[in-house]
């Protein structure tokens, strides 16, 4: 796909692990409940909540709703080094002063 | 032979006349002339075949004047003119004179050889004309079947082009072309060991008019880092009661955003069939890169809003906007 020598945006890629199948028999309703309760309950940030994507993952993965794959793999644990810092303030109206480079911060 | 042929004038001209000695003054007469007066010499002239060129050297012209009667004249031009029809189509119709009677069958072919053996310029050119217009001819038919096959080939080739190109995008991915994967790559771990801010995302789910089900996000929103795995439910509901089968395509706003959004397992682009008074949950399991917090292009970036269409496909595997 031709996005005009755009680097900034890139051709679609498809999903990493492909597509889920469905869950006709619920057998993971469960865990989707309590997932969705933990987001509703920590205003959904979902950092708060990996012990519950955790399990529901397992529960696929248990009863064959999708490949088997290290929990580790998944970058779970990497979310922990991070540190959390506030947003910094862009002003989209920011003029563009011709000749003058900004660096990266 | 021609012994007969002459006994056969002499029936008719009064005997004052001998037939060697009559004279002509059209040219055709001469052929008529030396045909007559070969009984003494040159029986070759005979055999002489078709395609041999006119042997003017064995003409043979009388010696003696005598005098000519008009009955004469005419029963000689009648001759004459018969010998001339013979000949225009002896190349032709040389095995219709089988059925004609012996003396006659005779007589023609004597007079046919005749008139071979002593073709003129004229008649010549005329036969080398044909003989070339019959070559162009069919050369002409050889290019044609030429060109018309190459035709066929083309519109050939044009017909076949469609599955051939179907096959060339399936197995090379062309052009964006969905491809089905038997192995996945290996899950990549993100460093998150710095200064990451999170970033919102919602989700939105969009139908048409002719709505069979509903299908809603069950989440409005989510508060996500960069490089932390998020789940995110989207919820079906198939109110009618024939199991209807979709397909599902997502949409990324704002457009930069796209290229960091790795989705790491979805229910995309894949048929999905819901059964009748069906309430199905669907996961997308996705991870924003933390490349956006460094990207010049994305800088700014805090929301980002995945959409998803569901498409029904019915039997004949169209699509159709649900």
């Amino acid at each position: 796909m031709n996005f005009a020598h755009n680097s900034a945006i890139k051709a679609p890629t498809p999903p990493d692990k492909g597509s889920f199948p469905l869950d006709h028999d619920k057998e993971c309703m469960e865990t989707v409940n309590q997932y969705v309760n933990c987001l509703k309950e920590n205003n959904y940030q979902s950092r708060l909540c990996m012990e519950f994507t955790k399990q529901y993952l397992k529960c696929r993965m248990d009863n064959n709703l999708m490949a088997k794959e290290e929990m580790d793999n998944f970058g779970f644990e990497e979310v922990k080094k991070a540190t959390i810092i506030e947003a910094p303030k862009h002003n989209p109206n920011e003029p563009i002063i011709a000749g003058l480079r900004k660096r990266n911060q | 032979m021609f012994s007969r042929t002459v006994s056969l004038l002499s029936k008719s001209i009064p005997k004052s006349t001998t037939p060697s000695s009559f004279i002509y003054k059209r040219p055709s007469s001469f052929i008529f002339t030396a045909g007559l007066n070969n009984n003494n010499n040159n029986v070759s002239n005979n055999l002489i075949s078709l395609n041999q060129k006119p042997i003017l050297s064995t003409f043979n012209t009388t010696s003696s004047n005598s005098n000519i009667s008009i009955k004469d004249t005419l029963f000689l031009k009648d001759i004459l003119m018969n010998n001339q029809r013979l000949y225009s189509s002896s190349s032709n119709n040389n095995s219709n004179e089988n059925k004609n009677n012996n003396n006659e069958k005779e007589k023609q072919e004597n007079d046919n050889n005749n008139k071979k053996t002593f073709e003129t310029a004229e008649e010549r050119i005329k036969r080398e004309r044909e003989e070339y217009n019959q070559k162009l001819h069919e050369k002409n038919k050889e290019i044609a079947m030429y060109v018309l096959a190459a035709i066929i080939t083309v519109l050939g080739l044009s017909y076949a082009a469609v599955p051939l190109y179907r096959v060339f995008c399936r197995v090379t991915g062309f052009g964006g072309t969905v491809r089905e994967q038997d192995e996945f790559e290996p899950m990549v771990k993100r460093n998150l060991d710095r200064k990451v801010y999170p970033i919102k995302v919602t989700f939105t789910a969009s139908t048409a008019n002719k709505i069979p089900w509903t299908f809603v996000p069950v989440q409005k929103s989510i508060e996500v880092l960069p490089g932390e795995p998020v789940l995110a439910f989207y919820r079906a509901t198939n109110n009618t009661d024939k199991a209807i089968i979709g397909v599902a395509t997502y949409n990324i706003t704002p457009q930069k955003a796209g290229s960091f959004f790795t989705k790491i397992q979805c229910f995309c682009f894949d048929e999905q069939r819901i059964n009748p008074h069906e309430t199905i949950d669907m996961p997308v399991l996705f991870v924003v890169e933390p490349e956006i917090l460094d990207d010049k292009n994305s800088r700014g970036i805090t929301t980002i809003t995945l959409s998803y269409t569901f498409f029904k496909s019915n039997d004949k595997g169209e699509l159709e906007e649900i």
